[in-house]
């Protein structure tokens, strides 16, 4: 659950921030939850699985015909398809 | 809101003051979600800091011990994963998997059923003696031993040794966390069909059986998707009609099963796998079908939770596959089996000319059964098959796993039901009943295509509560079917009538 809050953060203080959708995060980059486009119910399942604001996300791998995308978020592994992806809005550091 | 006059007074002063607030319920609900995850993990960092602090004595936060052997875990787990949901490796991988699955079931499937087929049917010999000796009646004897006892003996040699096997296995990879894996892989294709990707789950759970597998769609949240499913979910081959493909496919393209026979076995293998691959590629096609008619919309939302990997639990995997899917299905088969069996065998040794008393051996000619298959045979003979199979079929409702004992009942009418032991004899039956490799092929279609079974049936309208839906079930796979079947069929004169 504490993983995020560790070293890696320090050493990219000085790399450009870059705000966009989860589903435009490069694989293995971590990003940081800063607004939820999306309503009702499935609003409520990102939430419940940890998808809060300010909460840490990392795109870990696609599916091999490439739409839905798994994210480590949390300490567990969440596939979402590109659409739901979308209406996540996150910021991360450029490496 | 209530006229405030009639209000008691603590709910005006309450409702004054919450319209004060401007919060409305999605903002509450963020907040009061986003404040239990911090609090979470305040109380995982304290516990794993306190925990780090009593094993290394100090008082300075290291790093949690615990967070890094998870981190190790989660290692193994995600090279496990890379290799599973590869561009290329993660289908090849599935392919395979599906493979040895079946491979394991026909090969270890085989000797076992020869010999429970031996053991049963002279157990049912030693019956027909007892009866022999109590002088008792020849329809008597008829019904209970050549029809009752021999379909339930079919029912059981036949399916009990290929579902000890695939059950425990099936349950292995499902405890292992393999399945999510699957409809991770698979998600694009079924949103390009307008299904839902946890459509690939129900279908799994289909593969044992087909009421599970509907009842299972309760896990998609969108009826639209949910019926697509549910609609579409006979075309996975459930353990009831798996032992049927396995036997076809070694008798008329493995080499009937001999013993050690290994590329006959893979072949055979190879023939149920290209089937089970149709039923997926029709269930894409008629999703895609659905969702662009009678249930159209938009796609809705796919949240898809991959687990870490778990080492499965032998007792518990056993447990569960033996009990709960095994003798469940087999219970249900067997209860089936007998009065259909008794059904069957009136039907074939009672003639539609003398129905005054049961006669102890009508002898061929026109007992209901054969006036049955023979009213069916020009649409049976339209289909690659005969009217005998067909008749199988559709008596077969109940249960997709008498389809091939009720056949075998018509083809050995009047009380004969050679005793199939073994595949050899079977083959011997079938092929002195006019089978080719193309009967078999058709057969085999159908059993992937048809209507799903009674209780699927009975399952889906409680699943969906309306008669009209499952009488689309009932007939959309049917229609498949018989569409499929003629198509094969007819191809296969015409390439026979041009090619002589």
């Amino acid at each position: 659950m504490s993983q995020p809050s560790s070293a890696p953060a320090a050493s990219h203080q000085d790399r450009p921030q870059v705000r966009t959708t989860l589903d435009r995060v490069p694989l293995g980059l971590l990003a940081r939850v800063t607004d939820l486009s999306l309503e009702g119910l499935l609003r409520r399942r990102l939430l419940d699985l940890g998808f809060v604001l300010g909460a840490h996300v990392r795109p870990v791998r696609r599916s091999p015909l490439g739409d839905p995308t798994a994210y480590e978020v949390m300490g567990a592994v969440v596939a979402l398809r590109r659409t739901e992806a979308a209406g996540i809005g996150v910021s991360y550091r450029d490496s | 809101m209530a006229d405030p006059k009639t209000m008691p007074a603590y709910l005006v002063r309450l409702q004054a003051d919450a319209s004060g607030l401007t919060i409305d319920g999605q903002d509450v609900r963020d907040h009061m979600v986003g404040t239990l995850y911090r609090r979470a993990e305040q109380i995982a960092d304290a516990c794993s800091h306190a925990a780090a602090g009593a094993a290394s004595g100090a008082t300075a936060p290291a790093p949690a011990p615990a967070a890094s052997s998870r981190l190790r875990r989660k290692s193994w787990d995600s090279r496990l994963d890379d290799l599973l949901t590869a561009p290329l490796w993660g289908l090849l991988a599935m392919l395979g998997v599906l493979g040895v699955l079946f491979w394991l079931t026909l090969v270890g499937a085989n000797y076992p059923s020869r010999l429970l087929g031996r053991l049963l049917f002279g157990l049912g010999d030693a019956l027909s003696a007892l009866f022999r000796a109590a002088h008792a009646p020849d329809w008597l004897h008829g019904l209970l031993v050549l029809g009752m006892y021999r379909s339930l003996a079919w029912v059981v040699a036949v399916m009990l040794p290929p579902m000890a096997i695939f059950f425990p296995l099936f349950t292995l990879l499902e405890d292992f966390g393999y399945l999510p894996r699957v409809a991770f892989n698979l998600d694009s294709l079924f949103r390009r069909a307008g299904a839902h990707g946890k459509q690939s789950l129900t279908m799994s759970m289909g593969f044992g059986c087909n009421a599970a597998g509907v009842i299972a769609c309760r896990v998609i949240d969108s009826p639209r998707e949910r019926l697509i499913a549910i609609v579409t979910n006979t075309f996975v081959p459930c353990n009831g009609r798996f032992p049927t493909l396995i036997a076809l496919a070694s008798i008329f393209f493995g080499g009937m099963g001999v013993a050690g026979a290994t590329r006959g076995a893979i072949a055979a293998t190879a023939v149920v796998l290209a089937l089970v691959l149709a039923g997926i590629a029709v269930t894409l096609l008629v999703s895609r079908l659905l969702a662009g008619t009678v249930l159209r919309g938009i796609p809705s939302v796919f949240v898809l939770e991959l687990p870490p990997y778990r080492l499965p639990q032998p007792g518990r995997i056993l447990v569960r596959s033996i009990f709960d899917r095994t003798l469940f299905v087999l219970t249900r088969a067997a209860m089936i089996a007998a009065p259909a069996g008794a059904l069957v065998w009136i039907m074939a040794n009672v003639s539609i000319s003398n129905t005054a008393g049961i006669p102890g051996g009508a002898v061929g000619g026109d007992t209901i059964l054969s006036v049955v298959a023979s009213l069916l045979a020009p649409l049976g003979r339209f289909l690659g098959m005969d009217g005998y199979v067909l008749t199988g079929f559709l008596l077969g409702l109940p249960a997709n796993e008498i389809v091939l004992p009720i056949t075998l009942m018509g083809y050995t009418s009047a009380g004969t039901l050679t005793e199939v032991e073994g595949l050899a004899s079977l083959r011997g039956v079938l092929v002195a009943n006019g089978w080719t490799s193309l009967t078999a092929l058709c057969v085999m279609l159908f059993s992937l295509l048809h209507f799903p079974c009674g209780t699927t049936l009975l399952t889906i309208y409680r699943e969906t509560g309306s008669r009209k839906w499952t009488a689309l079930a009932a007939l959309l796979p049917t229609a498949v079917a018989v569409t499929v079947c003629a198509l094969v069929a007819g191809g296969a004169r015409l390439i026979v009538a041009a090619f002589p």
